[in-house]
Parts: C-alpha cells; structure tokens; sequence
C-alpha cells in the first residue's frame, strides 16, 4: 500500500487514477452516504475540486484506488468558509499558507479492511500519515478540517486528537464538526506507529508513473 | 501524454484562468473542436429558470428559449432522467418522438446541430446540467468512443459545471456584466421566460399591465435586444435570471 500525491499539473499523465478517485468518491459519498453531492455517471466531483487542490490517493498492492483525501491550501476558498462557517461558531476561517484544509476523506473498507492495533483500520492510518507528510512537504504546521464525530474519535482512538474549533452541530443526517490537526514530527511518529509501518508512505505521481 | 491527455489537461487548465461567460465559451468550444466536434453546449436548469453557456448560433439559442424548447427537447429529457454519457441524434433515422420533437430536431439541423454527446450532471440540491458536444455529422454512437475518452469528456464536462458554478456567481455583479437590471425587470422577465403573459404576470407580482410592458421596454432596451424574446434569451445567457 502506498500513498499517490497528485498535483494539479499531473492530472492528465494520471488520468487512470483521477478517475479511479472520483469513481471511489461517488460511491462513497453519493451511493453510501448520499450527500448532496454533484454526480455524473461513475464521478463524484464539486466546485472545490476546480480549484487545482492537491489529492492523496492510498492505491492497494494490486493497484486499486484505495483511499483518498483533497489538499486545498486555506489560502483560497475553503469547504469551512464558504460551505459550512456554522461549524465555526462566530470565530474567524482559518487562513493562511501554513494551514491545509482537507476533504473528501475516504477509505473503501471494503477493500482494505485490514486492521491494526486497537481494531482500527490500517489503510486509513496510511492516509493520516499520507496526510501529515504531505502538510509538512508543503510547509504547513496544521491541517483544517470538516469532519464528523464517529471519524473525531477514530482520529483520538489514533492518538492524533482533533482540536474543536466549535461545538459539533447537526448538518444533514450527521454531526459535523470544524477542527484543527496537528502536522509534527511527533503526531507523524504516532501514525507510522499505529499504521505499523517504519518511515513515509508518499509517493510522488511521476515515480508511481515510472514504477507501475 | 496522448492527445486526449493533452486536450484534457489543457481544459482544465484554462478553465482555472477564465473569469466570465465568454472565457468558458471559448475554453469549451477549444476543447470540443479537439475533440472533433464543431459546437459544445452547457445547460443548467436549477428550479425553472436555465441557464446556457454555448457556442450555438445565437438566433437559434433565442428562439430555443422562446419557445420554452428544453421542456420538449428529447436531449434534455434524457439528461434529466439518465447518469451516465449518452449519444443522440436527430437523423430521421430517429422516427420516435412528437411531431414537435421532431420539428426541433429538424430546425436544430439547419444551424449545424444534428448528432451529439451529452454528460448528464445531477448537482447537489435537485440540479440538473447537460453538458454536450456536438456535431453536424449525422450519427455518433457512444459505444465506438474509447473508454479514456469517455472518461474525459464526463470529467470535462463535470469540471465544467463545477467551474461554471462558481464563475458565473463571480461573473454576476453588475460591472462584469455592466448591465443592472432592477429587480422588478428581472422578476417580469423571469416570467415571461416562464411563458406568463403579459396579464398573467400582472397579477403575479400585482402591478399594472402596463407597468409590466414598461419593466419589459426597459429591461429590453438596457440589454440591447430587438425583441423580448431576444431579451429573454440574452438575460438567461447572461445568467441574470436567478
């Protein structure tokens, strides 16, 4: 298992694995969730992914998209700013280039359902820590995020804690909440830790080109 | 990278730097004449109001609107009903349909419009898009396109969206479009887009009939149009009516 980074600019070299992504993503968020996401076909994608964002892609041994997550930079639009500031209760959007917002996390468990230590699932332990190299690639001291409770106490059972930056609120059918990750060496070594793996799990798009 | 990877890569690209309807315009109609295909169409129905990004002739998107034609038109209908990309025709090879189908098929035929591929969008919150590539070649099947190549015109046309939705909220402030409708002729035409008539919509919004046809003149001479309908078509194009 490892951990694709894809820029904007690769997008085309990789198209196989772009739309593997939105494939994933459809059925994750419009099939099994049902958010109220715009679809075509087998795709998933919105107005955020327009913006040229940065996505991790976790590809299987056997070359199946696995996992994914999107990078956009808080310097420009954000899913907390613009789509949801509720979860911000009446604080200011976090900006600035040392903080990366992420989205559309998601793991197929039901094609990576290997667990690890404490019964979490180890693919997307590979993703937290795809996550943390990737915002320390970029400069970025923390990662922004909308998320739900049930992935707030994955990421405390991880040992990598969301910092609330409100109270939880109802948002559809879940409960949403607006946090802060930390992106130190110190929550990366606890990752590889619970991933049980020794050292970094990303691979450039134009090496995983050439190798595959 | 192949020439579909390029032509892909080099859409999304200058979609990123486009900042008004012209800009789309010209970004899609690229990419559709890479492709092989002579016009590109972008529809967006989100209540009953669309809004269009083309390359379509002009005299043909005014008098598709006038004639409220997306209700009718068969390539609508099925981009509504179906999710993944579809091929059309309107040869007469195609014998099903209304009589008017088939009329709107045959006029679309004289501006150049006879076969097509169509994306059908499903966005959040009971949206619908249609993003199409067409050609005047009589007949394209869907099932002859490489896969890779379907697979980047339903990414095109779903970054398209996502960039027109953005956009065109961008685009919409009066200096970017240097015309100001007030709210008033926007509500008016709004309805006869809706095919209200006159006394129809004086009752609607509770003015006089010919305070109507006033909010109509003004509208009609604030966008430069020769005739409502030109109005209608030009404000929908311009994505004032929401």
């Amino acid at each position: 298992m490892r951990a694709v980074v894809l820029h904007a600019p690769q997008f085309s070299r990789n198209l196989e694995l772009l739309s593997a992504m939105y494939r994933m993503r459809r059925r994750v968020f419009k099939d099994r969730l049902d958010w109220s996401v715009s679809v075509s076909g087998e795709f998933e994608l919105d107005v955020y992914d327009a913006l040229g964002p940065t996505y991790l892609v976790l590809v299987s041994d056997t070359g199946q998209a696995i996992g994914a997550v999107r990078l956009l930079p808080a310097t420009g639009p954000t899913m907390l700013a613009d789509t949801f500031p509720a979860l911000l209760g009446g604080e200011t959007a976090p900006r600035g280039d040392n903080i990366l917002e992420s989205s559309r996390f998601c793991v197929d468990t039901g094609r990576a359902a290997e667990q690890g230590s404490k019964g979490l699932n180890r693919a997307t332990m590979i993703l937290f820590a795809a996550m943390i190299e990737a915002a320390r690639l970029a400069g970025a001291d923390s990662i922004v995020t909308v998320t739900d409770i049930r992935m707030e106490r994955i990421l405390r059972r991880a040992g990598w804690p969301l910092r609330r930056i409100a109270a939880p609120q109802q948002i559809g059918s879940t409960m949403a909440v607006a946090g802060f990750l930390e992106t130190s060496e110190q929550s990366l070594l606890q990752i590889y830790g619970e991933a049980g793996i020794a050292g970094p799990v990303l691979v450039s798009a134009d090496i995983a080109e050439i190798a595959a | 990278m192949s020439e579909v990877e390029n032509t892909f890569q080099e859409f999304i690209d200058a979609l990123h730097t486009a900042d008004d309807m012209d800009a789309f315009e010209r970004v899609a109609n690229r990419f559709a004449e890479k492709l092989g295909f002579e016009r590109f169409a972008y529809l967006r129905l989100a209540g009953e109001t669309p809004t269009l990004i083309s390359s379509y002739p002009r005299s043909w998107t005014s008098r598709y609107f006038s004639l409220r034609y997306q209700e009718l038109d068969p390539v609508v209908i099925r981009a509504r009903a179906e999710h993944g990309l579809f091929s059309w025709t309107g040869s007469s090879s195609a014998p099903s349909g209304s009589r008017e189908q088939r009329r709107l098929f045959e006029e679309a035929g004289t501006f150049g419009i006879r076969s097509g591929i169509t994306v059908p969008i499903r966005g959040g919150f009971g949206q619908t898009a249609a993003f199409t590539l067409a050609t005047n070649d009589r007949e394209i099947q869907v099932e002859k396109l490489a896969a890779k190549l379907r697979d980047v015109v339903q990414l095109a046309g779903l970054y398209f969206h996502a960039h027109a939705s953005v956009g065109l909220r961008r685009a919409a402030t009066p200096q970017a479009l240097a015309v100001d409708l007030t709210q008033r002729e926007r509500q008016c035409l709004a309805w006869i887009a809706q095919g209200k008539t006159t006394a129809d919509i004086a009752l609607l919004v509770e003015i006089a009939p010919r305070t109507v046809v006033f909010h109509l003149e003004n509208a009609r001479r604030k966008l430069g149009a020769a005739s409502i309908a030109q109005c209608v078509a030009e404000a929908l194009r311009r994505g004032l009516l929401r």
